[in-house]
């Protein structure tokens, strides 16, 4: 087991080294960050190869990647070209609102999808379970944007016009009042956006993971030797229908990662998910950097917390 | 797989008369089959949302051919005296802040969102099914050296990605589409391994090869009927998946730019006046849902039609 992390840590480097690479190139590729600053009237040339030299943008590509590269390794993420300070230090405040607004979506739709998801199972084919199915469709094939969008305009301007006071609010983290109530209202539209296609994905595949323990031998054997429906559901086919829902939900976090950036978006969430926005509108490409490597490494930790989560619900699965 | 049917067939319908046994050959020892197809149509025909989303697709994939003729107005026609109108006769889907039609713009828009699905389902299935039954077929380095590039495409954070490289390059409907294959052939070709490792080593596999049947032969005799099911349903979602993938990023002014009309990028002008034009976020959005909904349909109509396990 330990070997088996060890081997997956490895691999999860080697990833992170190539994409290190590729980030690097692509990013690089991109129009020249000192445009604005170049077209300056007054500017005089000296300053701006001062500037340059400053950033090390005139140096050779990879002489810049490995200047960039080895400062990741410890902990220094370069320059922020627009607001002239650390990335690592822009981009920490920015982390605890993404994980708030990533984990309060996942708490909503695990304790949503999977009850759902398992009654459905045993309930296959009733009124509520095609209407599970139904609705689940309809959360894949939502595009989570204009879903914020309606939400902002149902719940933001209706609502609000039609209660006269304010109950959601559409934009931003907190309006200055602070206090739990007032994060509450600020945190729920963006919730329930990025929740939705987490319902769908979440009680779709609870529903199968139930339906198929629920055909299997033992449980066919656990109703012959005549317990009580609730005994067998809640006993014998619950535990085992949980496994694979625990490595869903941890593999779908790169996805949930790409749906926050698309939330945060349209509702100002200051989390991760805005400021790539933001910097990428303004061409500001260390942190559009460090952004993506903090993205490829959510991903491999989570496929990792995946692969141990399941051996360890899981007695049969073991690595070698 | 032939299936046999209980109906007997014409020859008990006969006249009485003893048939010669030349004619019995002909007429009694016929067994009315159904052909694979037969079987595969018959089960989709009676997944009735997906019968409905196939022929809704349909109708919007006519549509966005027949729009330059059937278009009422032009996408970027200015009617200086119809400014933000709401839904009428006249414009049934209101105008926008130009005067512009807005049920003209929705359909130029589906047309750029219909052909990048359909590009991307297209090329990510070649791509990734090659790939995949190479990989799984081949199997040692091959195969580690293609699922290691395969896991390490996976591993990238495609929304972000695609808002980048939306950044870098100025998108257009052809090149977008280009970006959304590179960051979703890879799941089409992890699937298909997956299906080619477990009839890789079956036994009409070892026999074709034990006979001398070439490689390439036996993949596309013997492998590629075999992975054809998860490949069509998974395609479906990739359709879907990237004409969500594409009005995320276009609505984000990272992917087709105006005055290009997509479903995406007229979202982005609709917000700035959503209070007073509602309609002018409805149409486009609900475009996208109808659109993906539909595919996802399809694709689970055929998931079950295809479904070798599946029981009549």
């Amino acid at each position: 087991m330990i070997a088996y992390i060890v081997r997956k840590l490895l691999f999860g480097l080697v990833i992170l080294f190539f994409s290190s690479i590729v980030i690097f190139g692509l990013v690089a590729l991109g129009p020249d960050p000192l445009t604005q600053l170049r077209q300056t009237p007054n500017i005089r040339g000296e300053d701006i190869e001062r500037i340059e030299r400053a950033y090390g943008l005139d140096k050779s590509l990879p002489v810049q990647y490995a200047i960039w590269a080895s400062g990741m390794l410890r902990g220094d993420f370069g320059e922020s070209f627009q607001q002239r300070a650390p990335v690592a230090g822009i981009i920490a405040p920015r982390i605890g609102p993404t994980a708030l607004l990533m984990g309060a979506s996942l708490i909503v739709s695990v304790m949503i999808a999977v009850p759902f998801g398992i009654y459905s199972a045993i309930k296959k084919y009733s009124i509520l379970d095609n209407a599970g199915t139904f609705l689940s469709f309809l959360g894949f094939s939502m595009p989570i944007f204009w879903l914020a969008l309606i939400l902002q305009l149902v719940f933001g301007i209706y609502l609000t016009s039609w209660a006269g006071v304010r109950v959601f609010y559409v934009s931003g983290m907190s309006s200055g009042a602070g206090g739990f109530v007032d994060l509450l209202q600020h945190l729920t539209l963006p919730v329930i956006a990025l929740a939705t296609i987490q319902v769908a994905e979440f009680n779709r595949f609870q529903r199968g993971a139930m339906l198929e323990v629920l055909s299997s031998d033992y449980l066919r054997t656990a109703r012959a030797k005549g317990l009580s429906r609730r005994t067998v559901y809640l006993k014998h086919a619950l535990r085992n229908a949980l496994l694979p829902t625990v490595t869903l939900v941890a593999l779908s976090m790169g996805t949930a990662f790409g749906g926050a950036i698309i939330t945060e978006t349209v509702f100002a969430w200051p989390g991760l998910g805005l400021l790539l926005a933001d910097s990428l509108f303004t061409a500001d490409y260390n942190v559009v950097r460090a952004l993506l490597m903090i993205g490829v490494a959510l991903v491999i930790f989570f496929n990792l917390v995946a692969d141990i989560a399941y051996s360890l619900v899981d007695p049969r699965v073991t690595y070698e | 797989m032939v299936e046999q049917r209980g109906d007997p067939g014409p020859a008990f319908q006969g006249d009485g008369d003893v048939q010669s046994p030349e004619a019995a050959g002909e007429e009694y020892g016929k067994v009315e089959g159904r052909t694979q197809r037969e079987i595969i149509w018959r089960r989709f025909k009676r997944h009735r949302l997906a019968m409905a989303g196939g022929v809704v697709l349909i109708l919007l994939y006519v549509a966005a051919i027949a729009t330059p003729w059937a278009a009422p107005y032009e996408y970027d026609e200015i009617d200086f005296a119809a400014f933000n109108q709401a839904p009428s006769i006249e414009h049934p889907m209101g105008t926008d802040r130009l005067g512009r039609d807005e049920m003209t713009r929705v359909l130029y828009g589906g047309r750029v969102s219909l052909l990048v699905g359909l590009g991307v389902g297209v090329f990510s299935t070649l791509i990734g099914t090659a790939v995949g039954i190479f990989s799984g077929y081949y199997g040692r380095l091959v195969d580690v050296g293609m699922m290691g590039f395969v896991d390490f495409l996976l591993t990238l954070p495609h929304v972000a990605l695609l808002l980048v490289l939306g950044k870098l390059f100025k998108l257009t409907p052809i090149t977008i589409t280009a970006v959304i294959v590179l960051l979703l052939w890879p799941r089409m070709a992890r699937l298909v391994r997956g299906q080619v490792l477990a009839v890789r080593n079956q036994e009409y596999v070892q026999a074709a090869k034990a006979i001398g049947v070439p490689d390439r032969k036996i993949m596309v005799r013997h492998i590629l009927p075999n992975v054809i099911g998860v490949v069509v349903v998974e395609a479906t979602l990739i359709v879907a998946l990237a004409i969500i993938l594409e009005s995320a990023a276009s609505y984000l002014g990272l992917g087709i730019q105006p005055p290009t009309p997509s479903w995406g990028n007229m979202l982005t002008d609709a917000r700035d006046t959503m209070t007073q034009q509602p309609w002018l976020t409805y149409f486009p959005g609900l475009m996208i849902v109808i659109t993906a909904l539909c595919v996802n349909f399809l694709g689970d109509g055929l998931r079950d039609a295809l479904d070798p396990k599946a029981v009549e």
